[in-house]
Order: structure tokens, then C-alpha cells, then sequence
């Protein structure tokens, strides 16, 4: 470690709330090295990074230093603070749409970026903005484009372009692929190791994603709780994790391979979708798409965004219009009555928006059965207990409200919702994306054994190869509106150009 | 990143009034009032006076005025009398506050009532019902109701309840503020999940807002409400005080500062009086009304 370039050295940080976010914290990051940290959600690793460019809330009190170029961090006033920022540490945040102003154009930006720290003309700094436009890889035309006319990996693109504009030693990236599609989350981490290898710039990366740290990090630190569980090369650490917290995180992560999945006899079909397509106004997001899922059959439907993956899952339950035919059970669903309804069951993406907040547990669990049954006082008290004993929640949790709860708490209390009624098909709409990988493998275990025991049809719909392919009979890949292969082959022999493209982008944590 | 818990109605008033001065203060007045309105009789028992008697002998015979400083206070009458009439302005204070608070928070329930009925269907059911309820919304926004409100009271028979004619037009006008406040809310809670949730499993609209929309209105509503207490206890007062309101002799604030106006050289604490109690009422539904905003309103920040 000849010359480092930032030096942490035991960090403290605490809200004031009893248990401190960040404690004793150390690591060190040398010139053009990437170095990830990574934790689930509460581990401290953004609140670290804010922490070295002085983006705490004041509530934060912070001890310990941080060195970079010899000067501490945290002894810096506001105004020389200002001068690191951007200049010497340039910041790639998660959500790009967020992170830039949506009524100006992105050249504008990207100049104002550059004359914040450089007294240059404004023609020297245009010419500067169109140079970083091809330094990242996009079209010089786009110079006018407002931030709505470009897509998310542009946009990512754009911030990543600021973020480099006065050559920083160091760049901090929060979560920056998170919010991104996979083949646009190969393509921005692409990008990151060019500017590394090009520019020298050192990257300091903060992720939950194990398969951005193999494919992008030279070092790593884990964090827990708040604290650096076990620090090492990317090799050391995957493949000879020293300790068992690591060692959970590196098993939770799912891998996906080429397997074929396994064949079962095909059933009646419970839903059946028949030349559907779905426009809102002139833009057709779905065209022309068959699907049958039999009872007790796990459909995974994939896709990126923009696919028409949800709004396909939007017409099976009736929350959007749509041409062709939709049955469920042999029903047309634009026809379904009141009673017919409590047939389909659906789990959100969010567990924390999917409950009602001034409801508790008990009560969102017992909404369907208010709706459908004749259930009510100790005999609905019973059937809520007994949904949140096969949910593996205790049942002292009913009369608690949701934000007492963790996001795997309330993902099992959004599944026990969904299957009150023993729906004959429940539909998943990516209900494992916003959870923590261990959190997220456990939901998904009991997902599968109440799948097995109650033998619903599931429409399971996912961003995630790896997640699919581990629940799933059947997989359709889904591409602009169509879907474009479907079978159980898919992970074995993809046919078409975009699956194969799609697998080629997933992320592996083999090293 | 966490999200803003949602904190429980009565959990925010409690934090509020243990933190917030201002508002303990508002809250403090708002119940003493309101306690005098209740027990306006026994108050007025004790003083020994009521409201409606004349009384010449606590007068100056030369001038009507009243006899003594400050307008004749004394033991006898706490806060001096009435000129001309020598009726006690105590009593008629006190009972004044009965008229104020009963028109004022009768009206405040129908416009809020209103308002939020109005405002989560013009929210919720979208289309050509939001189209409607909007658009009356700015009629009504912009109708001159005071005008309307004088021209009412002329044409109304005499024998219609007064009071009960003020809570209905005075809460009628008092709906589309919060219509649209409620319309507002209840668009961005319809695209949260659990409405969705709801509408999938075929809850109809009004199951949707009694168990989902409306537990979320709560906080918001009971803002409104407070903060809108103060307008219509002036209003009430201002419709009085104009000679179209509550008919003598029933007391009324507005209508003793009306006629106050009339002796303010010559007897200023009649004036005095009755503006101070207004003033009271109108504050402290301020002050409770902007504590509770600091506490329900996650967007405010909690910090100050």
C-alpha cells in the first residue's frame, strides 16, 4: 500500500438513539483501487460514506478521522468542505432520476458541474460537458435533452459524467446500479471500471449486491451492524470467508445456472391469457401475449422495466383494461364479481406501502376475510392467528402496526394476506426485490412450502434470473410488450437474442 | 433512508402538548372557554345576573352610561354593564361564548364532514365525478357567500332557527377548502398498495374509504378542522356584528362589539370585553391548530 489515498480510521458514528449507526470503523483506499462495502440494510455502510463528505443530519455526532490527501475530513469547515466536494470526491447517488433537476437540460448541468469548481468560459466549459458526454458514452446530440427524455442508465451515465467532470481522486458510489435494469447495471459497471482504468480514480463502491462487488471490486469490507465484519481481496473474502456472517450472506445469495428445470405434467389451467395486449392512450405496453399457468404451477414471468411485466400483473387482477381474453378458473376477469375475486390473491413489492399504516397486522391480514367470509370476532381472531403461524410470525404480532415491523415481517404479513381466502392463483409482483438477500432467501423459502402445501397457481413476476429460476416451473421472458421465449428450457438453451443477452448480463458471485 | 413513520393521532396531540408550549397555551384557553360555555348558568348563578334582564339602577340616570369606572365594574357585576340597557355583561360574555363555540364547531363538523366526503369521492372515483366536484369547488370558492349569507338572513322567516340557519349556510361554505385538501391526499394514498390491495380483492368504494382512506385522513382532517375552528367563530361573530345573525337577545359576541363600536369614546370597556374573548377563542384554536401541524406533518420536521 504505497500511496493511500483516503484513510479511515476508527469512525464512530451515532444518531443519539441509544446504539451507535457506525462503530470504530477503519479501512483504507489507495489510487485507482475499487473498494466495496457491503451490508445488508442498517449495517452503516451509506451512513459511513455520507459521513466522509459531511452529509449527515447535524443529529449525527461523528468521531474519529478521515484523511484524505492528508487533511482530515471531519476538521474541515463548510467552506473547504465545499471544495472537496465535487473537486477531489465526486458522488454517484442510486436514484439517477432523483439526483438531477428535471427542468433543466442535462448539458446544463453538466456545465454548471464543471463551473462550480473551475473559473473557466462558459464556451471552455461547454466544450469540457461535450467531452464528458463521450467520455461516458453517450451521443453529443443529447447535450439537449431534458432529464425526462432519457433512460434510467442514461441518466445514470449523466450523474456518473458529473460526478467525474473535475477529475476527483476519489468517487464515492451509493448503490449505483440498484435502480437499474440488468443489462443496463453490466453496462454502467462497464463504464465504472473504464473511468477507473482511464482516469485513475479510485472507487469507493457501497452495495447490498454481491454480484456488483465480484464484478466490479478489488477489495471488500462487510459490514453488520454497524460494525467492518471482515475486510479482504474479493477472492479471499468469496472464496474463503472467514466468518460465519459472511459466510450467510455469500449462501443467501442465489446463484443461477444453466439447468434445466424440472418437468412436471401439465394440469387444467387456472389462468389463461389469450392474444392480451394493454395500451394506455397510444402507447401499447403489452401486445398480443399468451400465457396458461396450471394449478399448483409456478409461471415466472420476467422482465425489465418497461416490459409490461406489471401491467400485465394490473389486467389479471382488474386494475387496468385490456383487449383479449383473460380467464381465471374459466372466468372471463373483466367479468369477475365481488365473490370471484377472493380467487386471486396478490403480494406487493413493497410490503411497506402494500399495508395500510394506521391498520395493525391483524386487521390487514383479516381485510380479505371481512370482505369474503361470514368469519368475525374469535373465529376470525383464530383464522388471522392460525395465517400468521403458517407465515412463521409470531401471533403476538397482531396487534402491531407496520412500521413496528422489519421488511421481512411485513413481506410474510402481505403473503398471509394473500393466501386468507386459499386463492386458486396468487400473484407475486417482485416480492422479494426490496428485501435483504438473507431476508429475501428466507421469504422465499416459505414462499416455495406454502406453494407446495396449498398448490396455488402463481404468476411470479421478477427482474431477478436467479430468484426465478429458484421458484419456478415455467419461465416467459418478456421483451417490449411480447414475450419473447417461454418454456422450462430457457436457462439451459435460450434461443432468442435477448434472453441470451439477458442471461450474459446476470451478475454471478463465482470468482 | 427510512420513511416517515406514521405517528397515531392521539400519540401526536400528547407529544405535541408535552413539546410545544404555544399550543399547551391555545389548548389551555380552548378548554376554559369552553368550559364557560358549558357551565355558562352556574357561572352566572353565582354572579347572580342573567343575560336578558334590564337593569336601570346600575346605570348613570343622566347619560345611560354605566355607573362607575370601567364601565361599572364592580363586585356586583364583574364586568360592568350594558349602557342603556344595564343588562350584565358578564352573563352576556359568558353566554356568548355558548353561541360562538356551539355555531362555531357545529359548522366546522358539517364543512369538514362535507369536505372530506366530497373530496375522497372526487379523488377516488376520478373522471367526470372529479371533474364535477372541482369545478363547484371554485364556484363556490369564488361566490361573494357574504353577500349571499346577508341577503339569506334578510329573506329567511323569523321563526326559522337562527342558529341552526348559520351552522348550515356557515359550514356550507366551508367545504371546498377541504375537498381539496382530502382530493389531494386521497390521490397519492389510491396509488399506495394497500388501496390497490383493497380494490383487487373487490371492496367497494365506500369499504375502501372507511377501512383504508379514511384512517389515513385522520391526521390531516383534524389540522383542517382546528385551524378552521377560528374562521367560522368570526364569521359567526361578523354576521352578528353586520345584524344578520343570531337575533337579540340571544348574547352574541359579534353583536355586542357591534354595538360597542357605537359607545367606544364614551365606554371603551364594553368594547373590551367581548373582543377580548373572541380574541382568546380565535388564538388559542390557532396556536392548538399549528402545534398539531408541526406534529402530524411529517414534511414539517419535527425539529424547530
Amino acid at each position: 500500500m504505497s500511496d493511500v489515498l483516503l484513510s479511515v480510521e476508527d469512525v464512530s458514528v451515532d444518531f443519539g438513539s441509544g446504539s451507535p449507526a457506525v462503530s470504530e470503523v477503519s479501512f483504507s483506499l489507495t489510487a485507482g483501487e475499487v473498494l466495496a462495502v457491503v451490508g445488508e440494510s442498517g449495517s452503516g455502510k451509506t451512513v459511513t460514506a455520507m459521513s466522509l463528505l459531511g452529509l449527515l443530519p447535524s443529529s449525527a455526532s461523528v468521531t474519529g478521522r478521515a484523511l484524505l490527501g492528508g487533511r482530515d475530513l471531519y476538521s474541515l469547515s463548510l467552506n473547504e468542505l465545499r471544495e472537496v466536494r465535487g473537486n477531489e470526491v465526486g458522488m454517484v447517488f442510486q436514484e439517477p432520476m432523483s439526483a438531477l433537476n428535471p427542468v433543466l437540460t442535462i448539458g446544463s448541468q453538466i456545465v454548471e458541474a464543471v463551473r462550480v469548481h473551475c473559473s473557466v468560459s462558459r464556451a471552455e466549459a461547454r466544450a469540457r460537458a461535450l467531452e464528458l458526454l463521450r467520455l461516458v458514452g453517450l451521443p453529443v446530440e443529447r447535450f439537449k435533452a431534458y432529464p425526462h427524455e432519457m433512460s434510467g442508465g442514461q441518466l445514470q451515465r449523466v450523474v456518473i459524467a458529473m460526478a467525474v467532470a473535475n477529475e476527483p481522486s476519489l468517487l464515492i458510489a451509493d448503490e449505483p446500479t440498484t435502480a437499474l435494469d440488468v443489462t443496463v447495471q453490466a453496462e454502467i459497471l462497464g463504464l465504472l471500471r473504464d473511468l477507473r482504468d482511464r482516469l485513475g480514480v479510485a472507487i469507493l463502491l457501497i452495495t447490498h449486491d454481491m454480484g456488483v462487488v465480484a464484478d466490479l471490486a478489488d477489495r471488500v469490507i462487510v459490514m453488520n451492524a454497524g460494525r467492518v465484519v471482515e475486510t479482504g481481496t474479493v477472492r479471499q473474502v468469496f472464496q474463503k470467508p472467514a466468518q460465519p456472517y459472511t459466510r450467510t450472506l455469500l449462501d443467501s445469495v442465489l446463484s443461477l445456472d444453466s439447468r434445466e428445470l424440472p418437468a412436471r405434467a401439465p394440469a387444467a389451467p387456472v389462468l389463461r391469457l389469450s392474444g392480451v395486449s394493454i395500451s394506455y392512450g397510444k402507447f401499447r405496453a403489452v401486445s398480443d401475449v399468451s400465457l396458461e399457468i396450471g394449478r399448483g404451477e409456478v409461471l415466472g414471468l420476467v422482465g425489465e422495466s418497461g416490459s409490461g411485466k406489471s401491467s400485465i400483473a394490473a389486467a389479471v387482477t382488474g386494475l387496468v383494461r385490456y383487449s383479449g381474453g383473460i380467464t381465471v378458473a374459466g372466468k372471463e376477469v373483466c367479468a369477475l364479481r365481488k365473490a370471484d375475486r377472493g380467487r386471486i390473491g396478490l403480494v406487493f413489492q413493497d410490503p411497506l406501502s402494500s399495508l395500510n399504516p394506521r391498520a395493525t397486522v391483524g386487521r390487514s391480514i383479516a381485510q380479505p376475510l371481512l370482505l369474503h367470509t361470514s368469519l368475525r370476532g374469535a373465529e376470525l381472531t383464530a383464522k388471522v392467528d392460525s395465517l400468521l403461524d403458517a407465515v412463521q410470525l409470531s401471533v403476538s404480532l397482531r396487534d402491531r402496526y407496520p412500521h413496528e415491523l422489519s421488511g421481512g415481517q411485513r413481506q410474510r404479513v402481505g403473503i398471509a394476506r394473500a393466501i386468507a381466502l386459499d386463492p386458486d392463483l396468487l400473484i407475486a409482483d417482485e416480492p422479494t426485490s426490496a428485501l435483504d438477500v438473507t431476508v429475501q432467501a428466507r421469504v422465499l423459502d416459505l414462499f416455495r412450502s406454502l406453494q407446495r402445501d396449498l398448490r396455488f397457481a402463481c404468476l411470479f413476476i421478477s427482474h431477478d434470473l436467479a430468484v426465478v429460476q429458484h421458484l419456478s416451473d415455467r419461465v416467459a421472458i418478456l421483451h417490449q410488450g411480447r414475450v419473447v421465449e417461454e418454456g422450462a428450457s430457457v436457462f439451459a438453451a435460450p434461443q432468442d437474442p435477448y434472453t441470451q443477452r439477458l442471461l450474459a448480463s446476470a451478475l454471478t458471485v463465482s470468482v | 433512508m427510512s420513511t416517515p413513520v406514521a405517528r397515531s393521532v392521539p400519540a401526536a396531540i400528547r407529544s405535541v402538548l408535552a413539546r410545544d408550549r404555544w399550543a399547551l397555551a391555545g389548548t389551555v384557553t380552548v378548554v376554559v372557554i369552553g368550559l364557560v360555555a358549558i357551565f355558562a348558568d352556574v357561572l352566572t348563578a353565582i354572579e347572580g345576573h342573567d343575560p336578558y334582564t334590564y337593569d336601570s339602577t346600575a346605570l348613570d340616570p343622566a347619560t345611560g352610561l354605566p355607573a362607575g369606572v370601567l364601565g361599572g365594574v364592580s363586585g356586583e357585576h364583574w364586568f360592568g354593564v350594558e349602557p342603556l340597557t344595564g343588562r350584565d355583561l358578564f352573563a352576556i360574555v359568558v353566554h356568548g361564548a355558548r353561541t360562538s363555540f356551539l355555531i362555531g364547531l357545529a359548522a366546522t363538523l358539517v364543512s369538514i364532514g362535507l369536505g372530506v366526503l366530497i373530496g375522497a369521492a372526487a379523488g377516488y372515483l376520478g373522471g367526470w365525478v372529479d371533474r364535477v366536484i372541482t369545478w363547484s369547488a371554485d364556484v363556490f370558492l369564488g361566490f361573494p357567500y357574504l353577500v349571499f349569507m346577508i341577503a339569506l338572513g334578510a329573506v329567511v322567516p323569523v321563526e326559522f332557527p337562527r342558529a341552526l340557519l348559520l351552522i348550515v349556510v356557515i359550514g356550507f361554505f366551508g367545504w371546498p377548502s377541504t375537498a381539496r385538501i382530502v382530493r389531494a391526499q386521497v390521490l397519492t394514498l389510491k396509488e399506495r398498495n394497500f388501496v390497490k390491495a383493497a380494490r383487487t380483492l373487490g371492496a367497494s368504494p365506500w369499504q375502501v374509504f372507511r377501512a383504508e382512506l379514511l384512517p389515513n385522513l385522520w391526521g390531516p382532517v383534524l389540522v383542517m378542522a382546528t385551524l378552521s375552528v377560528p374562521g367560522k367563530v368570526g364569521l359567526e361573530a361578523a354576521l352578528s356584528f353586520l345584524g344578520v345573525g343570531v337575533l337579540p337577545p340571544t348574547p352574541s359576541w359579534g353583536r355586542s362589539i357591534s354595538s360597542a363600536i357605537e359607545w367606544v369614546a364614551v365606554d371603551p370597556a364594553y368594547l373590551l370585553f367581548p373582543g377580548l374573548a373572541l380574541f382568546a377563542v380565535t388564538w388559542g384554536f390557532n396556536a392548538l391548530g399549528d402545534g398539531l401541524r408541526d406534529a402530524l406533518d411529517p414534511r414539517l420536521g419535527a425539529k424547530r
